[in-house]
């Protein structure tokens, strides 16, 4: 099972760069999720890497060979599209069973590894079936028992689930889980919808305007956003920014002056007083009434009940700005009511004004990303 | 309910609208019937009609027109000649026209521009040169020369056709395709072509009826009598029985009505496949 | 995918052998392998025929003079430019092309907005309007030559009974052939624009005369304020379709006057074959047929143009 690697991948569709030097790095057998808004430039990886697109400059590497050359049915892989694109003029086994014909399969070794797929993603009662004749759902796994029966190097997803409902889409989720679980292949899984990506990621992609964001576990990507777009992009409700100034406190302690409260932040690298700041805190570290050390003061201006969970939408005396606080559901909270939320000090992101994380936290102490518009500074592979 | 005029201003629109309809359906009509009373008048006896349905029917129009002149032969000559015209056309054009849908390459842009330049052109600016081409090569009078004419009215329209069908299927089958073993060949083979059968099906009938049309080329290219298609063929009734406006209605008749009743048959199938590539 | 790596000697000979082939169907070769058959068609049955034209067009090949062939120059440009009855041609061309669309868009428009909302016999009032189409333009000089007639014929027999308006020999007077002509033209042509027109009329949205009525619209504003608007770009791509259709007309015209009386329908596709065919001067014939591949060029892309702009119309905003 080999890995994938992208190396300073561009890609340009005439004077408009779509991808600008895109490094990953992507082990043997890892399920990586690439993960951004429309426009990021994900799919276009994930087509190149397919060889459906042509790199512009850059290598793509699978396992310890360049692929930019290799047509798409030289490189082992398979892949899921966002449209199943099944084929409409043949049954569900001839679909199943065309990468097999296609690379010589003989018939009756191709039927006894088309039936095996079909157990495993029950699709047995339905070999005979063309595709209009099944549901959405059904279609999908007709897609993925495609992709399954070549047992390919690299399994790649685009989108697969965007085009069923929400509880198809939890239900097939947990069957890719298990697939990746089963197979244990190299996946790459493209979604923009950030609750795929932390439930099915070994490693996430942040990807934004053709540049990567960031690279990390679910865990860090949440807990240590590299920057703001990180922050606002993964979680949900997203998570508060709020402006501030960081002052340099007793020692060698750095606070940070959020109206009229003055909260200690570590930085990884000082900061001179006076430097604007954004904090960044997630509503369940906002905790109203809660036993943290710092506080903010608001008014409720609306309460969103979820039945598991209690948002409420605060604006700050301090500063005028809205943050979204999570409540115990229980909690009987009316709109307009006063209320002090308190967090700790270590539940706070700094992010300076270019957008960088700059407080301590966990991992990346180098970043290794160039500032957007900062061109000739080529962006390091993530470690 | 309680208003009297109600029911009145419901239907008076619908009725006018119904009514012109009926006018104008009548006046659009009135060509094609008037052609089948003529033609089932007794030969002379057209100028003779007062109203408006023939007075005595008679087929001895069509008789007449299959035993005086060779009308059987000269339908077989246009069936020969639009199955060739139509199915090499289809043979050479579908690939054209899946590369002008789905590949990026230079020249395409000129390339669709020459195509529907030739399809657009009058067929009388390449008649003149051909006929001197035809005089050359041995190919004037002859059946060949006929469908080699007829190729270069029906391949433009079976390439840009073509296109249109092909643009229709979505791209990523081609994709899974080639990722799936196939070459491009091989996507285009096994996935394209097999979707857009019904397609190409509609191009073979559009290039059939086309050269079944044909009148320039047809008159233009071949002078042997036994060798006409049937369009020249009731055309020359025109100038034969000028006067025995009869047998040029049975004549008329007979070449228009396959086309009709397989019109009617396909109706909805036809009209959106002249959509294709133009406005849809 | 074994083949991706040319590990033994035998191996790389074959993938070296067959690069060719693969670069045909799989590599950049793929298109060029794609396009060769029509272009090896289009070659011999267009390319080939459109450049002997322009030989022909400086040469001097008149069957009438046959000895004269040979004689190289650009005279029949000379006589072009001054030939009155090439122009005539030209701008009867114009006449001819601008009556039928007129004439065509007219007829078309009124049976679409009126088989529009119709409900009963629905598509039984479709097929009446688009029988024509499937009329061969032979029939409908035929049949319509015939209705025609001067003496008997039954166009002349209704007109009896209409007061004010007399019968006419209408293909042999001069001032009747060429609107005759037209109105063949348009009864058997107006229904692609009908069926273009209905298209277009089907993908207006019903909320915009939901949202007109709301304000009180009448149907006239409805017309004027959502129809034509929402019909701009498909009205006009009928229009140059039918202009190009109107251009190369050539059998209706053919058959019924030949181009006559006295060159009062030599339109110049009439013109071009007569000069061939009749005249046998084909060098000068192949000159009027350059003029009017030019003429077609410019109408074409006339048609490419607005395609993109409908196009662009459609995924804009």
């Amino acid at each position: 099972m080999p890995g994938v690697r992208f190396e300073a991948v561009t890609k340009r569709f005439g004077e408009t760069t779509v991808l600008d030097g895109v490094d990953i790095d992507i082990a043997e057998g890892e399920l990586a999720v690439f993960v951004g808004p429309s426009g990021c430039g994900k799919s276009t990886l994930l087509r190149m890497l397919a060889g459906l697109d042509d790199v512009s400059s850059g290598r793509i590497w699978i396992g310890d060979e360049v692929v930019n050359a290799r047509q798409p049915r030289e490189r082992d892989i398979a892949m899921v599209f966002q449209s199943y694109a099944l084929y409409p003029h043949l049954t569900v086994e001839q679909n199943i069973g065309f990468p097999l014909r296609m690379t010589g399969v003989p018939r009756h070794e191709r039927r006894r590894q088309v039936e095996a797929a079909a157990a495993l993603l029950e699709l047995t009662p339905l070999l005979d079936r063309y595709p209009r004749q099944l549901s959405g759902g059904q279609r999908q796994r007709v897609a993925m028992g495609r992709a399954i029966v070549r047992n390919p190097a690299v399994f790649l997803f685009d989108e697969p689930l965007s085009n069923l409902d929400a509880a198809l889409r939890l239900q097939m989720r947990l069957e890719i889980a298990r697939l990746h679980r089963e197979f244990a292949a190299t996946m790459i899984y493209v979604t923009h919808d950030q609750v795929e990506a932390m439930t099915l990621a070994d490693r996430i992609v942040v990807l934004r305007d053709g540049r990567v964001e960031q690279i990390g576990t679910p865990r860090d990507i949440y807990t240590a956003p590299r920057t703001r777009f990180v922050a606002s992009f993964i979680g949900a409700p997203q998570m508060n920014l709020l402006d501030a100034t960081l002052i340099e406190g007793a020692g060698s302690s750095t606070l940070a002056r959020l109206g009229s409260a003055d909260v200690p932040v570590s930085l990884a690298r000082a900061a001179p007083s006076g430097t604007r700041a954004t904090l960044g805190l997630r509503p369940e570290a906002l905790v109203p009434g809660g036993g943290g050390p710092f506080g903010l003061i608001g008014t409720v201006r609306h309460a969103e009940y979820l039945g598991s969970m209690l948002y409420l939408h605060v604006s700050l005396d301090d500063c005028g700005q809205t943050v979204v606080a999570a409540a115990p559901p229980n909690r009987a909270v009316q709109v307009g009511d006063r209320l002090g939320l308190r967090f700790s000090a270590d539940d706070v992101h700094v992010f300076d004004e270019a957008g960088y994380r700059i407080s301590d936290g966990r991992p990346e102490a180098s970043p290794s990303h160039s500032p957007a518009g900062q061109p000739g500074q080529a962006p390091v592979g993530d470690p | 309910m309680t208003d009297p005029m109600g029911p009145w201003r419901l239907h008076l629109a619908p009725f006018l609208r119904f009514s012109a309809v009926c006018l104008l359906g009548t006046i659009v009509l009135f060509p094609m019937y008037w052609m089948l009373v003529v033609a089932l008048t007794p030969t002379g006896f057209s100028r003779a009609l007062t109203g408006f349905v023939p007075e005595q029917l008679s087929f001895g129009n069509f008789v007449a027109i299959f035993t005086e002149r060779p009308m059987l032969r000269w339908i077989v000559n246009s069936v020969v000649v639009a199955t060739l015209a139509s199915a090499l056309s289809l043979l050479f054009g579908t690939s054209c026209g899946y590369a002008l849908s789905r590949l990026r390459f230079r020249g395409a842009g000129l390339l669709m521009m020459v195509v529907l330049v030739t399809q657009m052109m009058p067929a009388t600016s390449i008649i003149v040169p051909l006929y001197i081409l035809f005089r050359d090569l041995g190919l004037l009078d002859t059946v060949q020369g006929m469908v080699v004419g007829h190729i270069s009215l029906v391949v433009p329209l079976a390439i840009w056709m073509s296109k249109g069908f092909f643009d229709r299927i979505p791209p990523d089958l081609d994709g899974a395709a080639r990722i799936d073993g196939c070459t491009r060949l091989g996507a285009w083979w096994y996935v394209a072509l097999p979707l857009a059968l019904p397609g190409m099906a509609a191009i073979f009938i559009y290039g059939f009826v086309t050269s079944w049309h044909d009148y320039l080329f047809a008159h233009a290219l071949v002078h042997s009598q036994e060798l006409w298609t049937a369009a020249n063929g009731i055309a020359s009734f025109r100038g034969e029985y000028f006067t025995l406006h009869e047998l040029q209605m049975a004549a008329a008749l007979v070449f228009a009505l396959p086309v009709i009743v397989m019109f009617i048959v396909m109706q909805r199938w036809i009209v959106s496949g002249a959509l294709t590539g133009s406005v849809r | 995918m074994s083949e991706a790596l040319p590990a033994t000697g035998s191996r790389r000979a074959r993938a070296i052998r067959s690069r060719p082939l693969a670069w045909l169907t799989d590599g950049g070769g793929f298109p060029l392998l794609m396009i060769m058959p029509a272009l090896l068609v289009l070659g011999m049955v267009i390319g080939l025929p459109m450049l002997l034209a322009g030989q022909m067009s400086f040469d001097t090949i008149n069957f009438r003079r046959p000895a004269a062939a040979g004689t190289y120059g650009p005279h029949n440009y000379v006589r072009l430019w001054s030939d009155a009855k090439a122009w005539s041609a030209v701008a009867l061309s114009g006449l001819y092309m601008a009556g039928t669309v007129v004439g065509s868009i007219a007829v078309a428009l009124s049976a679409a907005l009126l088989t529009r909302r119709i409900v009963r016999f629905r598509s039984l009032a479709r097929l009446v309007f688009l029988l024509p189409w499937t009329v061969p333009a032979v029939v409908t000089a035929l049949v319509w030559g015939v209705m025609y007639e001067g003496n008997f014929g039954v166009i002349n027999r209704i007109l009896e009974h209409v007061p004010l308006v007399g019968g006419a020999n209408w293909l042999v007077e001069r001032q009747t052939a060429l609107p005759a002509l037209m109105v063949a033209q348009i009864w058997n042509e107006f229904p692609m624009a009908y069926v273009f027109i209905l298209a277009g009329l089907h993908s207006i949205p019903e909320d915009l005369y939901e949202a007109a009525r709301i304000d009180r619209a009448n149907s006239l504003q409805q017309f004027l304020f959502i129809t034509l608007p929402q019909l701009r770009y498909i009205l006009a791509v009928t229009v140059v379709l039918l202009m190009i259709m109107g251009f190369k007309s050539f059998p209706i015209i053919f058959i019924l006057t030949g181009g006559g009386p006295a060159g009062a329908t030599e339109t110049l596709t009439v013109l071009t074959f007569n000069t061939a065919f009749r005249r046998l001067d084909f060098s000068y014939a192949a000159t009027l047929g350059i003029l009017a591949v030019a003429i077609s060029i410019v109408l074409v892309v006339g048609y490419m143009r607005l395609v993109a702009r409908l196009q662009e119309g459609r995924d804009g905003p």
